[in-house]
């Protein structure tokens, strides 16, 4: 009996070690100028993280994240590229900027200061300082793979 | 005998976890150019340029620690320290960093 005890003890601790720990990092961004919270959508290696109905989560915010080697090939550290996207306010809700459909330019820059590599060893609180977009510039959104690009 | 021996590697332990402590703690000088930044350690608001910071670096040698500066119309500044990569104290042992944010193009 002991015996058996000892192996599903065992078992168990090779299944815990064989899936990736879940940590949880709290992103905000902040005005470079005001240093006002900036409402942003927040994505991990390229991949936007929703809630449960599939809405963006938005800045401030705290998200379970898993360190594991970057499946998209960007970074080869068993790190995470967090980005944060600047979104706007239609109707009273935070939404992503569409380019064409009407919607205002980001207020904020989608620049370096947006994006960073995140490794496990990282503060757990990762703050974005962003800086206005005052030219009323069109970014495209993160996706995987893909590094930060400016649009007109 | 044996509690004498369990007494000296007590007081062994406690001198070790103490010492390990004050290491691991950083007290620096954080200067902006121009003045008036304000500073942000580990993504929290910390105080302003001009200010000591005491940085935490705990007991993981590859911790690193984000310090972060802003100021209205200039880019952000930053550094990621690992404990060895501080900046060595002066001639007067105080460590300081200035950090130059360029103008916003």
């Amino acid at each position: 009996m002991r015996r058996l005890a000892w192996g599903l003890a065992l078992a168990f601790s090779v299944a815990a070690c064989g899936a990736p720990p879940l940590d949880l990092v709290h992103v905000k961004a902040i005005s470079s100028d005001s240093q006002e919270p900036v409402p942003c959508a927040v994505y991990f290696d390229g991949e936007r993280q929703d809630d449960l109905s599939g809405q963006p989560l938005v800045t401030p915010v705290s998200i379970a994240i898993s360190f594991r080697p970057d499946p998209t090939g960007v970074h080869d550290s068993a790190g995470v590229k967090i980005s944060v996207f600047p979104m706007i306010s239609v109707d009273g809700k935070w939404k992503l900027p569409s380019e064409g459909t009407g919607d205002p330019a980001p207020g904020f820059r989608f620049d370096r200061h947006a994006e960073r590599l995140m490794r496990r060893s990282d503060a757990r609180t990762q703050l974005f300082i962003l800086l206005p977009n005052g030219d009323g510039r069109w970014y495209e959104l993160p996706s995987r793979g893909a590094s930060i690009s400016a649009g007109s | 005998m044996g509690s004498n021996r369990f007494r000296a590697a007590g007081a062994l332990l406690v001198a070790a976890l103490a010492a390990a402590c004050s290491s691991s703690d950083v007290a620096i000088v954080i200067k902006s150019d121009p003045a008036g930044a304000t500073v942000y350690v580990d993504g929290e608001r910390a105080g302003a340029d001009g200010d000591t910071f005491a940085l935490h670096f705990g007991g993981d040698s590859r911790r690193k620690v984000h310090v972060q500066l802003c100021l209205r119309g200039r880019e952000p500044a930053e550094a990621m320290w690992e404990l060895v990569e501080v900046p060595s104290p002066d001639g007067r042992g105080v460590r300081e960093k200035t950090f130059r944010l360029e103008r916003v193009r």
